[in-house]
């Protein structure tokens, strides 16, 4: 069967990552660690599923009112004097982005982290235009350094142990001495970046939960490097999936414990902040101007569907990667797009269509790790079954998910529908089984059968149906 | 059902796909009917079981639909317990996948490879005669990769595990 082209790209990559041992090794270490300290903080499971409840009802309730909400968004943080940009793609985020840079004269950009930015390609796009972005979150400073983009999306350089960055940092760092010891290492980025923090133009950053009541952009970090992107330039750009708003501020704390506790199994990160407006007059400090980019990029189809909405839940905490059994054997990257692991195997084919990501979706064994560990109960599994069924609904497409219809082959179609039919159809099931304990053994080992066999031997079947063992035991088996 | 793959789609899944459809009532009376084997021989039953086998030290491998979906591990391990002379050492990874999931394991036969591999060494560490679930899919899948390797550790069902111990076979 002709494979497509998503399909094809995602099997070199698999390839790849699990040939890479290194790779693995970090990886495991890593995601015990994390889900370890998940578990210790959500130790009580009673108290931990009320959490999750309340943090699914209030992710429902934004939704359920979300343009509402963006307005009401809109009209406080403008009352409060930060300027809000509404962008449909990427590529017009990119321009209102690049238009404030230019009205600024900035040439050098400092970014906290953001997964809207990367959705973005924004430094990429400035690197264009000329102008230098500076990532300076720990992680993504690594791996930018590396000339990589984020293999998770709270963690972005997991994939490399200490020894790795300690070679990064002397190769790429000038005068930088070889050193293991993480302490050194932190030293010489904070080094770097003091000065990138004084001398940056414009500050970006991400946002975490944005406050319709008051117009308050939230943002979760450890470092301080968020609120240094924030406060220290003169401009700060703050970018958000437009999925990203809640009603009150009360909604906040709640959501706030589910994100770091099921993140890193911290309590509270080191550093909340709250921004609520630009610098005022008689304050010593904070930026000019203050402006916050809103982006669609193909979220307002996604929240069309009631079904495929709940996607839009999520709170981008990590915890469906760090529990994943196929992400943490292959890390972020084989996925190839911007948001990896489950979370990305649901979002990705719906953002970009399944003609360009639809493999995504075949990368789960339903195993359910993700529901279970889920801080706002997102159905992955259900999501993933409709992305598959979409990928091969040709006509009669349910959810209308783009590019559905694009693994469609007469050849699969036949084969599922001669399934139903021999399941539906008692004779035909029998004779068939019968088939299969006479012949079974015979079969050649050619499609399913040649995969399975490459690390398996092949299944034996039973010499007798379970039908035909009823009947020998005179067992009304019809009934 | 002697599966918490199969009881979980009778169970859970069935009052899902009937929603809407003039059948739904009746499924639903149907799927509240539904047990897995283990639950049912426990919370039902209430059996007692009496150990007639030799001492056997034996692992346990949950599978995903028995473990989340129906969560009935703990009855299943309730039985095990009641065989005196059964020592159970459990896997490192037990709430892990052992990369079966129905056409997954030839669709992405690379990772399944890779997800069941990691499942046999964890079997092989515990020093377990024996491997038993209560789920013929991952048991396909692990014996399947334990003969490919090699690997003399029988895999057993649940059910046939009790009967074998309860008629005081070997």
């Amino acid at each position: 069967m002709a494979k497509t082209e998503d399909v094809a790209i995602f099997e070199r990559n698999v390839a790849k990552a699990l040939g890479d041992g290194q790779l693995r090794r970090n990886l495991r270490s890593a995601m015990a660690t994390m889900s370890q300290r998940r578990r210790t903080l959500f130790a009580d499971t009673e108290a931990f599923e009320q959490l999750r409840t309340l943090g699914q009802s209030i992710r429902r309730r934004a939704l359920s009112q979300l343009p509402e909400l963006l307005e009401q968004l809109e009209q406080r943080c403008t009352a409060n004097g930060i300027q809000v940009h509404w962008a449909e793609t990427a590529a017009e985020a990119n321009a209102i982005v690049l238009d404030i840079l230019r009205r600024h004269g900035a040439t050098r950009v400092i970014k906290g982290k953001s997964m809207v930015s990367e959705e973005m390609h924004l430094n990429h796009f400035l690197e264009e235009q000329g102008i230098e972005a500076l990532e300076t979150d720990l992680g993504e400073y690594i791996i930018q350094l590396d000339g990589e983009t984020p293999s998770h999306i709270i963690v972005p350089a997991i994939h490399k142990n200490k020894d790795q960055i300690a070679h990064l940092f002397h190769e790429r760092i000038p005068d930088a001495p070889y050193t293991e010891v993480v302490e050194e290492l932190n030293a010489i980025a904070r080094g770097e970046l003091r000065e990138k923090f004084r001398t940056g133009d414009v500050g970006v950053s991400g946002v975490n939960f944005a406050v319709a009541e008051t117009g308050t952009l939230c943002l979760v970090e450890n470092e301080g490097n968020g609120r240094m992107c924030t406060t220290a330039p003169p401009v700060h750009i703050a970018l958000m999936g437009l999925e990203k708003v809640v009603e009150k501020l009360q909604d906040v704390p709640p959501l706030l414990r589910l994100l770091t506790g099921s993140a890193t199994g911290q309590p509270i990160t080191t550093y909340f902040n709250m921004i609520t407006s630009p610098r005022r007059s008689g304050e010593l400090d904070g930026p000019h101007e203050v402006h916050l980019v809103i982006l669609d990029n193909g979220r307002s189809g996604i929240y069309a569907d009631p079904e495929r909405r709940t996607t839009l839940q999520c709170i981008r905490c990590g915890a469906c990667l760090n529990h994943c059994p196929i992400y943490t054997r292959l890390g972020g990257h084989a996925y190839g797009h911007v948001y990896p692991g489950p979370i990305g195997s649901i979002l990705t084919p719906q953002l970009k269509g399944l003609d360009e990501a639809g493999v995504m979706a075949t990368a789960s064994t339903f195993c359910g790790a993700c529901e279970e560990v889920c801080p706002v109960k997102i159905p992955f599994t259900e999501i993933l079954r409709m992305l598959r069924n979409e990928a091969y609904a040709r006509d009669e497409s349910e959810h209308e998910v783009q590019g559905h219809g694009y693994r469609y082959t007469t050849v699969e179609a036949l084969s599922w529908k001669s399934w139903a039919l021999y399941n539906t159809s008692p004779a035909l099931a029998r004779i068939g089984a019968q088939m299969l304990s006479k012949f079974g053994q015979h079969l050649p080992m050619i499609g399913p059968l040649k995969e399975w066999t490459r690390v398996r031997t092949p299944p034996p079947f039973a010499p007798k149906t379970l039908h035909e063992l009823a009947q020998q035991r005179g067992l009304d088996d019809d009934r | 059902m002697p599966s918490g793959s199969c009881a979980g789609v009778l169970k859970h899944q069935y009052p899902r796909l009937f929603a809407g459809q003039p059948e739904e009532e009746e499924v639903r009376r149907f799927s509240s009917r539904i047990y897995e084997l283990s639950e049912f021989l426990i919370k039902v039953l209430n059996v007692r079981l009496e150990d007639r086998g030799e001492p056997i030290k034996v692992t346990w491998h949950s599978s995903c639909n028995a473990l989340r979906e129906m969560a009935i591990i703990p009855y299943a391990k309730a039985l095990l317990r009641q065989l005196e002379r059964v020592e159970l050492v459990e896997l490192q990874n037990e709430r892990e996948c052992c990369g079966f999931g129905g056409t997954f394991s030839v669709k992405q036969p690379a990772i399944s490879a890779a997800m069941v591999s990691d499942k046999v060494d964890d079997i092989v560490q515990t020093g377990a005669a024996r491997v038993l679930s209560t789920d013929c899919g991952c048991l396909l899948n692990i014996s399947g990769a334990l003969g490919y390797r090699d690997l003399k550790i029988p895999t057993q069902h649940l059910a046939e595990f009790i009967l074998e111990r309860t008629h005081g076979q070997n």
